[in-house]
């Protein structure tokens, strides 16, 4: 798959950004994020980390649900 | 169809976590719900009466999941229910403030062959996300227009019996056998594209179906600002675990004195009412003792569950793993152990019993193993007496060496739960690959019905469940306490008359000998050899045996040996403590090695026959509470020996 230049890792993105989920490196964690309500091409912004590089506090623009992510996963997953 | 055909009807109720499915459950059973596991694991199965406009039948509650694609074992055991239990139908509850994924199980739930009846959950918080729905555009995607419904306020409900009448009415759905394979495959590719399809025709449909309009923000997101702040988000959680403590210290204390003196209360009164011998010290001094060993813990029980299930109704419980994920993660644990672990301060049953609410069987194992290591409430009056049997006056400071003491002691298991935490990262297999990904529901009131249910219903189960192994092992210990070899009882009974100089004495004197020649006695006597290098006697070896009922039988024990009465004064006690001395080399028996041997053997022994039923109870095997057992009283021993060895 072709990467565009602004597409990073969630792993590797700010705090506040307003990002867009594209892919993941794994089809199990595609189908766990597709199943909590994160789907390709979904809006949202990275709105907290925890302490100790532990995990990530999403928003979804569409309905503010928010979900946590894994260090592990995030490293996982493609954003622009 | 016939009314005949509407008795008896087995349905279930599916759908995700947090949709709203308890209140849904309490409100369609009321009160005649029972709580038990599914066959051989130890996934909560709550199953409840239904009788309802001439519907008769029993409803399952389903663990909560978002998808049939199972990625853990408690998953798996809902697939295998709706694949063996032969459900006549299935409510499934949608989340309609998130209704893309809740369609997504939806449609899978429809593929197992099952009528399902759709019910449209959480509209108001949908409403307030500035969705608006048209529920007849819902159709083509589930078959039917779902039902609108509130189930925490009970609205919409009383429409369910007759849809589920017209349902049935109808001829049952076939499987798509497809789909059954694609479930037992566990090719996430497979699965993957399977979901991706059926987006791909949920989401213009979706589009017909929901409208919206701008979104608000609830004071939901306000709260979150703070609970999961990266330090007020501590600050916090540990206001919020130290309440709970206090509550369980402060509210627990006094009924747990009354069961404790009822209990006494009753054990006298049959005493005096039965005609001497041994079925009346079986029932007074075996039988009874050992149910009220049972029922003292169900104040702390209910009231850590009353306050777990608030924070679990409230959302709370996801923010808290949010924030302790990463470091329990390090020690094998998660952030869903730190309540459990926390809980052990004041007993290891409810401990035990509240790590059930941990998704990941590894960290659950990991800290159903780990959780008594952490002094807990029944060691403090050991730790109490030894303490100020052997460690000296004074400070450092500014600090009492006998309070640096005890904290040590705390510390100690503390440190000897994440470092058993630690190894068990990579000894126990990972059984589940989900993908760490959690949703933090919007705040919410509790539901106060759900509550008090839930504090009832683990309080019940415990003492039903628990509660017969605690007995039976309670009665053994008695026995092996109260009888022995008839020659050695004799000359024991013989020797505490000649001893005594009145009543009083006679009473102290014959308990002292009658322990000291019962079984358990000669168990003491039998392991003398084993704890010597531990720095202990043959009677500390009986404290041990005996309180393996629970620890601070310990001090009871010591009481009834030194023939003080199991009622000693404790001053009374250190006193006479303090003066035993070695059979052979006449050294005192209470030196500060021995002192320190004996905490350091408390701090980590596995002194307890409840918390070894609860672990069965919980794990459904003997296989973990005999590896604890092992394993701790091994670590215990190994320590107490060369904190002895060290310091003799």
């Amino acid at each position: 798959m072709t990467q565009n230049s602004s597409e990073r890792r969630l792993w590797d993105a700010k705090t506040g950004e307003q990002l867009t989920f594209l892919r993941t490196d794994s089809p199990l964690l595609s189908l766990k994020l597709m199943e909590m309500g994160l789907f390709p091409a979904a809006k949202f912004q990275l709105i907290k980390r925890a302490p100790l590089a532990g995990p990530l506090l999403l928003e979804l623009t569409d309905n503010l649900q928010q979900l946590a992510i894994g260090p592990a996963e995030a490293k996982e997953i493609w954003i622009q | 169809m016939d009314t005949i055909a509407h008795q008896n009807l087995n349905i279930a109720l599916l759908g995700p976590p947090n949709v709203g499915k308890t209140s849904l459950f309490n409100q369609l059973t009321g009160l005649q719900q029972k709580v038990g596991n599914f066959p051989g694991v130890t996934v909560e199965k709550k199953v409840g009466k239904i009788q309802l406009q001439g519907l008769h039948g029993q409803l399952t509650d389903l663990p909560g999941l978002y998808s049939l694609f199972a990625k853990s074992p408690d998953e798996e055991v809902v697939i295998k229910a709706l694949q063996e239990e032969n459900f006549d139908a299935l409510l499934l509850a949608l989340d309609a403030s998130h209704l893309e994924r809740s369609l997504l199980l939806a449609q899978q739930a429809l593929a197992m062959g099952i009528p399902v009846l759709p019910l449209l959950n959480m509209l108001d918080q949908a409403k307030g996300q500035g969705f608006q729905f048209n529920t007849l555009e819902l159709i083509p995607l589930l078959g039917q227009e779902p039902l609108r419904i509130n189930a925490r306020q009970g609205s919409g409900l009383d429409q369910i019996p007759n849809a589920i009448k017209q349902l049935l009415a109808q001829e049952a759905p076939s499987a798509n056998t497809n789909f059954l394979t694609l479930i037992k495959s566990n090719d996430a590719a497979a699965q993957l594209k399977d979901s991706q399809k059926r987006l791909e025709q949920i989401r213009p449909q979706l589009q017909k179906a929901r409208k919206k309009s701008e979104t608000k923000r609830s004071w939901s997101h306000f709260l979150d600002q703070w609970s999961s702040h990266p330090i007020a988000g501590y600050l916090i959680y540990l206001t919020v675990l130290f309440g709970i403590f206090q509550l369980i210290f402060s509210l627990a204390d006094w009924p747990m004195g009354l069961i404790d003196e009822g209990t006494g209360a009753l054990a006298g009164f049959i005493a005096e009412l039965l005609p001497a011998g041994p079925i009346n010290e079986l029932i007074t001094e075996g039988i009874i003792p050992g149910i009220g060993g049972v029922v003292i813990f169900v104040p702390q029980i209910a009231i850590l569950f009353f306050a777990l299930s608030i924070l679990e109704e409230t959302g709370y419980i996801s923010r808290v793993v949010f924030l302790m994920d990463k470091p329990m993660r390090f020690f094998g644990l998660s952030g869903q152990s730190v309540l459990p672990l926390l809980s052990g301060a004041a007993c290891a049953i409810p401990a035990v019993m509240a790590a059930r609410n941990i998704s990941s069987w590894r960290e659950r194992m990991a800290t159903i193993f780990v959780s008594p290591m952490i002094s807990c409430a029944a060691r403090l009056p050991v730790y109490v007496i030894l303490i100020a049997l052997v460690i000296p006056d004074g400070n450092s400071w500014g600090f009492g060496w006998k309070g640096l003491a005890m904290l040590g002691l705390y510390l100690l298991g503390v440190l000897g739960a994440l470092l058993t935490g630690l190894a068990l990262r990579f000894i126990l297999p990972k059984k589940d690959q989900n993908p760490f990904v959690i949703d933090l529901p919007s705040y919410k009131w509790p539901r106060w019905q759900n509550v008090f249910l839930t504090a009832y219903q683990k309080s019940k189960s415990f003492v039903l469940e628990a509660g017969k192994v605690i007995l039976a092992l309670s009665i053994l210990l008695w026995i092996l306490g109260s009888y022995g070899p008839s020659e050695a009882m004799q000359a024991a009974e013989e020797r505490a008359q000649k001893m005594s100089q009145n009543d009083n004495e006679l009473a102290q004197n014959m308990a002292a000998e009658k322990l000291s020649a019962s079984y358990l006695g000669h168990l003491g006597h039998a392991i003398e050899p084993a704890i010597r290098p531990l720095g202990y006697d043959w009677k500390i070896g009986i404290g041990l045996l005996a309180s393996f009922a629970a620890r601070e039988v310990f001090v009871g024990t010591m009481g009834t040996i030194y023939s003080m009465g199991s009622e000693a004064e404790e001053s009374t006690l250190i006193e006479k403590m303090k003066t035993e001395r070695f059979e052979d080399s006449q050294k005192a028996v209470y030196s500060l090695p021995t002192g320190i041997s004996l905490l350091v053997f408390y701090v980590f022994a596995m002194q307890c026959m409840s918390t070894l039923a609860v672990v069965y109870k919980e794990t459904r095997s003997w296989k973990w509470p005999l590896l604890q057992l092992v394993y701790m009283t091994g670590l215990a021993y190994l320590l107490a020996f060369l904190s002895y060895q060290l310091l003799s």
